[in-house]
């Protein structure tokens, strides 16, 4: 499904990259017709102790919100990793347009000994691959956004 | 003759705009028939001749006159052993002689034909269309207005007032829907499975729409033309795990279909929901054995099928359902996992999440069903931690038996048939069997069994996680 | 994964594979700061490690011949079962009692898992395959493709009319979910497109029994009253599978496509409309398959006419006027509320009556004719009187 090229700034991590990426995604009629998504989704930048939730709920992220370590693990799941993880991820999805096969969120849990997506929860951390095409589809529209990197 | 009888409006004017004589729909009238029925007559493209011929028998018959059995009529009589008076009273009914030959020809026995004239001569008694509506009256919750919201109007949705009232035992036998009112006369369908804790998952209504919303067409939505084929003999490896994930999906939609027929109708829920996971395998079925086919290779070698046959023979859904949809599913999550790491391309990468993406759905019911079962039968713990070990068992006994599908994985993650190669698949397949462990494990703990982790069957524990490796999060793999 | 498609890359994992032996090299260094593991599967990657013998017996030389030689690529329509099956041969006959896909290498120790149908002809219909690509790409969700908003208030007598019409269509459309599901296992996986097939019907019936009860709720209104049923029960006794598509598809499924197709006279809503036209579509494809079954049946199998005609006797025939009570098979309770929707109201019941009748005459008709088409027209003068008196003025 291709996304429209719409470019706006953004500091990762930040709240405001997140709030960009919900409402381009919420914009989007590709997303809503990979079907409905109902799931929170915790983001952690290990290193630099930034931590936010993503709400999804039916067709649309519903929320984005900046919230303590423990918030964020209260998710049905989260993604955990440094920052360096995290850019090599979103600058290859700038790269290409998309996550390549050795980005996708999938991939790099696999290959990630403890995992990317993680949970307190071994039936709610299954909502990452119910919902991994959703998921995938929310960062990779992160390829419209010219994110700058907290150095 | 008296006073002339009065054609209702709508039937005069249906009898003008066809052209049909007045006078006959008098007669017709004047003989006991409703208007309604003479108008369908009409409309059906009655024949004004053959209609008064039948109006004149009719009343020459009805005023005493003598009922005329023609010979052929006569003989199918005797053949059917229908009394004259039978025919006669047939007649007198308004039954035509053609439609009374043509009973004969169709079989009636002479209690049956005299049971269709006691329904007519009622129908002409009544003049009109036999309704009693009393279904009108019953005493069932009205009022109900249920609204879509931002997920549309969702099955869950509906359970409110006495429609959300979900019994723990369901009481009926037939296929009274939840909330309608019963009827004596319905015969009971065969069920075995009433009570609730036997099926039960709360949020099987919100899976069951979520499974139709992300629906995916295996013709259409994987880019067939840019997958191209594996060098030899990966694609023959793939072409190999294909086939097991086909023969898998067959054996467990058939399972789920013969299931479907033992849960009764009050928990409808359930039974859509295991609807869209039959429809899952049909999919998964259609996709796995197109891929195999699309460059060439075809099937590969069937598995012996020893460790789905448990599955089968489950005597009980919870027993079915656990060995489904968290032991089965937990290693079909795992096969799809090595296939989406070894996918060179986005089509065979597609393939897999998706396929992962239905499975996680019914381990989410699996999970969810064995945790609502063992809340309300504490009591039969150690029975299910008796088919856990069954089902591990078998999966043991299978997996040292036939190496075909092992040999397949390492041949895939290994990259190819060279020594070094195949010493590296071997230990990827480790990895990601340790991964497959611990998951299933995890879930089993989610559905409140986290004991299995010291009962695992023997075989399966050398994927445990090591001593010495730190489990750095609950469910991370180590 | 050393033969990486170039333009794809390696994973990180290859990267570090690759480079062990230059590990003082800065960008292993920063590879492995990666992850705390990598060392460890270095570890074991440059370790010799027990690799157990494998036979790899399942390698076919004559697969790598295979390779290429038939590229399937998709068309119009995608990639379908077709096309995949134009490269294999189809079977009458099959002694596999085995889970064995078709086309698989036999397992020498399978196990048996069911008794299935060993001849295709007793399961099998020419259209399969096109009506089982078809149900997947019409797919619909009740949820979210009939438009809710479009129900306006009704009546009381009316809404009570519809409320009773989706009572009775939520009881009786997942018996052809449960009947279906009944005989998955029956069916030889050598001829596993009918397996396919069903599940799609079941998924279509699961749909059904969905939308007639949202729409029993979502105006102002309630279930009402359970059916009578006898005429179901009928389905799920079948022994035979053609007994079961004969009764269910070709019958019992052909009168409620009639109903829907004519389903606008009792809609007064574009929500009901939609409801009809696609569950109307679905039971279209679910008939075509019973048709053409039964045809094939009759072709192949022609010394079993008169048993097809004992089975359509249990449901329409002389026997159904013993078995089951009313002029429908269905309910009375169905017809009576067909015909204050059709009459639009209780007070011009004869008027709806009149719609009743005339839709049983279309409903005989098509049912005939749907019969002659199979092979079987001489069923015309073999039908119940009650069925019979529809097809003559």
């Amino acid at each position: 499904m291709t996304q429209e090229v719409v470019q706006a700034k953004a500091v990762f991590p930040s709240l405001e990259w997140f709030q960009l990426l919900k409402d381009m995604v919420n914009g989007d009629d590709g997303f809503r017709r990979i079907g409905t998504c109902d799931t929170t989704m915790g983001i952690k930048i290990t290193d630099r102790q930034r931590y936010y939730l993503v709400i999804f709920e039916a067709f649309e992220v519903a929320d984005v919100r900046e919230v303590s370590e423990e918030e964020a693990e209260e998710a049905d799941f989260w993604l955990e990793g440094p920052l360096s993880l995290w850019r090599e991820m979103l600058e290859n999805i700038k790269a290409h347009g998309k996550a390549d096969h050795y980005h996708t969120l999938n991939t790099i849990d696999l290959e990630l000994p403890e995992g990317f997506a993680r949970s307190h929860d071994g039936l709610r951390r299954d909502a990452f691959y119910r919902f991994n095409q959703s998921l995938q589809y929310f960062f990779n529209a992160s390829s419209r956004i010219d994110t700058v990197f907290e150095d | 003759m008296g006073e002339e009888l009065r054609i209702p409006e709508d039937l005069a004017r249906v009898a003008q705009e066809r052209g049909f004589p007045l006078d006959l729909v008098r007669r017709a009238l004047a003989l006991g028939f409703s208007p309604s029925l003479v108008a369908a007559q009409i409309r059906a493209g009655a024949q004004p001749e053959q209609v008064a011929a039948y109006l004149e028998e009719q009343e020459r018959v009805r005023a005493g006159g003598e009922v005329h059995i023609p010979p052929e009529v006569q003989q199918l009589a005797r053949q059917r052993r229908w009394p004259r008076e039978l025919i006669e009273r047939a007649v007198r009914a308004g039954i035509s002689m053609d439609q009374v030959k043509g009973f004969l020809e169709s079989g009636l026995r002479a209690d049956q034909m005299e049971r269709v004239v006691i329904l007519r001569e009622r129908a002409r008694e009544r003049g009109g269309p036999p309704v009693t509506l009393e279904w009108m009256n019953v005493k069932t919750e009205w009022g109900i207005r249920v609204k879509p919201g931002k997920k549309g109007l969702t099955l869950g949705s509906l359970n409110v007032g006495s429609y959300g009232d979900i019994p723990d035992y369901w009481p009926r036998q037939t296929e009274m829907p939840r909330g309608a009112a019963p009827n004596p006369l319905s015969p009971s369908m065969g069920y075995s499975i009433y009570e609730k804790a036997e099926l039960w998952a709360d949020h099987a209504a919100d899976l069951y729409e979520e499974a139709i919303q992300r629906q995916w067409k295996p013709a259409t939505h994987i880019p067939w033309d840019d997958i191209p084929p594996l060098p030899e003999p990966l694609e023959q490896a793939l072409c190999q795990l294909c086939t097991y994930m086909c023969q898998n999906a067959m054996v467990i939609s058939d399972t789920i279909g013969k299931w479907l027929k033992e849960m009764s109708y009050g928990y409808h829920e359930v039974k859509v929901y295991m609807a869209t996971a039959g429809f899952d395998y049909a999919r998964h079925l259609d996709v796995f054995r197109k891929r195999a086919y699309l460059n060439g290779v075809g099937m590969g070698r069937q598995s012996p099928g020893y460790y789905l046959r448990p599955i089968k023979d489950a005597r009980r859904w919870t027993e079915a359902s656990t060995m489904m949809f968290i032991f089965n599913t937990s290693f079909l999550m795992h096969l799809c996992q090595v296939g989406y790491y070894t996918a060179r391309s986005e089509g065979d990468a597609l393939i897999f999440s998706l396929t992962m993406q239905d499975l996680a759905r019914q381990t989410a019911y699996g999970v969810e069903h064995l945790r609502y079962f063992l809340l309300r039968k504490p009591e039969c713990r150690l029975e299910v931690d008796g088919y856990l070990q069954k089902i591990e068992a078998f999966f043991a006994y299978e997996d040292d038996k036939d190496s075909t599908l092992q040999e397949a994985l390492v041949v895939l993650l290994g990259g190819g048939l060279g020594q070094e190669e195949l010493k590296r698949g071997w230990q990827l397949l480790h990895r990601f069997r340790r991964r497959w462990i611990a998951d299933y494990l995890w879930r089993l703990e989610a559905a409140g069994m986290p004991e299995r982790r010291q009962h695992l069957f023997f075989y399966l524990r050398q994927w445990l996680p090591q001593p010495h490796e730190a489990t750095a999060t609950p469910g991370g793999m180590s | 994964m050393c033969n990486a498609v170039p333009h794809l890359g390696w994973s990180p994992l290859d990267k570090v594979a690759s480079m062990y032996k230059m590990k003082e090299k800065p960008q292993v260094k920063r590879l492995l700061r990666r992850t705390s593991m990598d060392k460890d599967i270095l570890y074991k990657l440059t370790h010799d490690e027990d690799l157990p013998p494998l036979r790899l017996d399942w390698l076919r030389p004559e697969d790598r011949a295979r390779i290429e030689a038939t590229r399937l690529r998709p068309t119009r329509k995608g990639l379908t079962i077709e096309q995949v099956e134009a490269l294999t041969e189809t079977v009458d006959v099959s002694d596999d009692y085995s889970a064995r896909p078709k086309g698989a290498e036999r397992h020498p120790a399978a196990a048996r898992h069911s008794w299935y149908y060993p001849v295709r002809h007793e399961t099998w219909a020419d259209n399969v395959r096109l009506l089982y690509e078809e149900a997947v790409q019409r797919q619909w969700s009740s949820a979210t493709d009939i438009p809710w908003h479009t129900l306006r208030p009704l009546p009381d007598d009316i809404e009570r009319a519809w409320c009773q019409f989706a009572t009775f269509l939520t009881e009786v459309e997942f018996i052809a979910g449960d009947a279906p599901g009944q005989w998955l296992e029956r069916i030889n996986p050598e001829w596993y497109e009918v397996k396919l097939f069903l599940l799609t019907q079941i998924m279509d019936e699961a749909r059904h029994l969905d939308v007639f009860r949202k729409r029993a709720l979502a105006n102002g209104g309630g279930l009402l009253q359970e059916s009578t049923g006898a005429g179901l029960r009928i389905i799920l006794e079948c022994q035979d599978f053609s007994e079961f598509s004969a009764i269910m598809h070709v019958f019992a499924e052909a009168l409620v496509q009639t109903l829907f197709r004519s389903g606008e006279a009792l809609a007064y809503s574009e929500a009901e409309k939609t409801i009809f036209r696609l569950c109307a579509q679905d039971e279209s494809r679910h008939i075509a398959f019973g048709v053409m079954h039964l045809k094939h049946i009759l072709e192949t199998q022609p010394w079993r006419r008169e048993e097809i005609h004992y089975y359509l006797d249990k449901i329409e025939g002389p026997l159904s006027l013993d078995i089951q009570s009313g002029h429908s098979a269905a309910s009375p309770v169905f017809d009576e509320a067909i015909m204050v929707l059709a009459g639009g109201g209780r007070k011009n019941i004869d008027k709806g009556f009149d719609w009743l009748m005339q839709l049983r005459r279309r409903q005989v008709h098509e049912y005939v004719h749907r019969l002659e088409v199979a092979g079987l027209p001489e069923r015309r003068y073999r039908l119940s009187p009650a069925l019979r008196a529809f097809l003559e003025t």
